[in-house]
């Protein structure tokens, strides 16, 4: 009996780390995606593919470039549901002349994600400071 | 120049632009609710203190009719580009030979000369004769974009007199039956043809109509004596 006990413990635990370790790659698959201007559905579906869509639009008609990656640091993920910290500190933008925007932002946000079988994000959410 | 955008939804690029602080819900229907506002700066370019500037919104396609998800909000040259509120400009009709025709005509036609017989001070009740020259020609010129020849044919002329008589006729002849001030002016009309290349014509492609010179004429009574001779 204890051995079974611990059996399920250790699959069960395995499983939240796979499941870690799977959206962790979701989210670094989408912010390196958003710095290169590569397809998104990969790593999105739904609202937040249309949001990320979205927001490439603008930074495409603002003539901006994202330099450098973000960083989403995940703090919890279960039940279909992602949160954490997003570290904006290593992204830049430049304008259309390649001079620096500075943006007035908060280079540490809290973001919560829902994402499904498939492990793309269905929607995410960017909040207040992390 | 001062960019404020407004965006439904907050994401990684939004947050990356530091435009959605406001921390919104995505919505479950796409929506067009503003939920707040941020303020970056950049340099506009070309932009100066001289040039008068007005406060654009506009949707992030770039369009005033196209709604988007986010709007753009920024200053912008006067007359630089549509806003959302402006009317939308009528698209201009696509040019016709006869736009062309006509443009032909304006630019080679010159204005019929007019003249008038006897000259000098006219008599009343001795008649006098009225020219218009309608100057028909044939030039070389250009129909949407081909080479092509254009001829101007007068086929009629009218006269307008200042005293509200009116004839018909390249040449014309009336009295004038009280002393005084008089105008006339004639008008040609014509018939424009053309043809490309050397080939057939294309008869009455268009018309035109031209004013003459202004012809003043003195009227004038030249008293008559009687002589009376007595046997």
């Amino acid at each position: 009996m204890r051995i079974w006990l611990t059996l399920v413990m250790i699959l069960t635990g395995c499983g939240n780390v796979n499941e870690r370790a799977l959206i962790q790659q979701t989210l670094d698959g989408y912010a390196q995606a958003a710095t290169q201007g590569a397809e998104l559905d990969k790593f999105l579906s739904g609202e937040a593919l249309t949001s990320a869509r979205q927001s490439a639009a603008l930074m495409s008609d603002l003539g901006f470039t994202q330099l450098g990656m973000a960083n989403f640091e995940i703090a919890t993920v279960g039940e279909g549901e992602v949160s954490g910290c997003l570290d904006l500190s290593g992204v830049q933008v430049v304008d259309s002349q390649g001079a620096l925007v500075q943006p007035n932002r908060t280079d540490r946000l809290e973001f919560t994600g829902r994402f499904g079988e498939d492990a793309r994000l269905y929607q995410l959410e960017v909040l207040g400071p992390c | 120049m001062l960019i404020t955008i407004l965006l439904a939804t907050c994401d990684l690029g939004g947050a990356t632009l530091g435009i959605c602080d406001c921390g919104t819900q995505v919505t479950d229907q796409i929506s067009f609710e503003l939920c707040g506002s941020q303020e970056s700066s950049t340099q506009y370019p070309g932009g100066s203190a001289e040039v008068p500037m007005r406060l654009c919104e506009y949707y992030v396609n770039g369009t005033i009719d196209e709604p988007t998800l986010g709007r753009i909000t920024a200053w912008v040259p006067v007359g630089s580009r549509l806003c959302i509120g402006d009317e939308i400009p009528e698209p201009a009709p696509p040019r016709t030979i006869e736009d062309d025709i006509k443009d032909s005509f304006l630019a080679f036609s010159s204005r019929p000369w007019a003249s008038w017989q006897p000259g000098g001070e006219l008599e009343v009740e001795v008649p006098a004769t009225f020219f218009v020259d309608g100057g028909s020609q044939t030039v070389n010129g250009a129909l949407l974009g081909r080479s092509a020849q254009i001829r101007f044919s007068a086929v009629s002329a009218s006269w307008t007199f200042s005293d509200g008589q009116g004839l018909a006729g390249f040449t014309a002849q009336r009295i004038f039956l009280e002393p005084g001030e008089f105008t006339a002016r004639a008008q040609v009309s014509y018939r424009i043809d053309y043809r490309y290349d050397g080939g057939p014509w294309v008869l009455g492609a268009g018309s035109g109509a031209l004013s003459s010179n202004l012809i003043e004429l003195d009227v004038v009574k030249i008293p008559r004596r009687t002589l009376l001779v007595l046997p």
